[in-house]
């Protein structure tokens, strides 16, 4: 994992490893309305000092082929770095794809949007990223800043699951041999 | 450093203030605090959840940029580096109800430091302006107060 500045600007952040939700429309997150571009500019979460550590907790479990990442408490700059720690190698290691499961957060800044983006980025190739959210407090901040257009957001986690193994049909896994 | 009126919720003018170390944690423990501020105001959960968010959204943009990072202030000589002065700073956040508005402020005495290579782009501050009816950032050499502003009868905190 890289630190510092988390994207270098004259890329787009998604045009890596899977497909926008919608591809006819150009991915461009942020909460902006107008969109004037995607730009990260949040400093390395890592340097959070841990008395609220605690608030937030996170568990990798497996459906087959599909990793979980399960959150619970509340995701700020405080936490965030805990969240990563947890969720970027459970992305790095995952098969056909990762879902986070939001709906125990009862807190999101966009902190937790910025770090989503990180663990899209450690996804092998072929791999997929959804979220599942019930709640206001998530669903709002993933609407408005636009990430769900690249990591599709459910309700629950079958739908996720079910999202991710339709898009893990193609075997794009693997190198295909050039000759 | 701390000062908090607990005017009833009905009295206009009900106002709640509070000083804290411009840290990571304190931003933690501030918004909670303004969260339970608004839950006394009787708002749709929506705007309570508007004001909660923003305003941490605020306060996490003066832990992350108001002040040089401590770790950064190694200037050889010492004594005058600019940006070792700000080291330690503090950051306030008030809320104000008033017949016609919410209004949520926080001040720092720092000087953003802008997060490159962006300068005039930052995710937190276009997450207020998208749930809150007003965002205005007044900054100077000698601080910035960020206030924002929901107004009745509709906030337009979504």
């Amino acid at each position: 994992m890289t630190s510092g500045a988390f994207v270098d600007d004259n890329r787009r952040p998604f045009d890596t490893a899977v497909e926008p939700a919608s591809s006819d429309v150009p991915v461009r997150v942020g909460f902006n309305a107008a969109g004037t571009g995607y730009h990260l500019a949040m400093t390395d979460a890592s340097s959070a000092s841990s008395v609220h550590a605690k608030a937030v907790t996170t568990q990798i479990t497996h459906k087959g082929p599909i990793s979980i990442v399960t959150v619970d408490g509340e995701l700020d700059i405080s936490t965030i770095a805990d969240f990563a720690a947890a969720a970027r190698p459970a992305a790095a290691a995952c098969n056909n794809g990762l879902i986070v499961d939001l709906s125990g957060v009862r807190f999101m800044s966009s902190s937790a949007i910025t770090e989503l983006v990180r663990v899209f980025e450690h996804l092998p190739d072929g791999a997929s990223m959804a979220l599942v959210a019930t709640t206001g407090v998530v669903v709002r901040p993933v609407e408005l800043s636009g990430v769900d257009r690249v990591m599709s957001l459910f309700d629950n986690t079958s739908s996720a699951a079910a999202y991710i193994a339709e898009h893990a049909g193609t075997p794009t896994s693997g190198q295909e041999p050039t000759r | 450093m701390t000062s908090t009126s607990t005017h009833s919720p009905d009295i206009d003018g009900a106002e709640w203030n509070h000083t804290s170390p411009a840290t990571a944690d304190a931003a933690t423990t501030l918004r909670r605090r303004v969260r339970r501020w608004a839950e006394t105001m009787d708002l749709p959960d929506e705007v309570t959840h508007a004001i909660e968010l923003a305003g941490y959204e605020a306060l996490a943009n003066v832990v992350e940029h108001a002040y040089q990072p401590a770790g950064r202030s190694r200037s050889t000589d010492g004594a005058d580096n600019p940006d070792a002065l700000t080291v330690g700073g503090r950051m306030t956040i008030s809320a104000r109800r008033t017949r016609t508005a919410i209004t949520v402020t926080v001040t720092d005495t720092g000087v953003w430091h802008a997060p490159s290579p962006t300068p005039d782009r930052n995710h937190g501050l276009d997450l207020i302006e998208a749930i809150s009816d007003r965002l205005d950032i007044c900054g100077t050499d000698h601080g910035t107060q960020v206030t924002i502003v929901w107004t009745y009868p509709a906030p337009a905190a979504l």
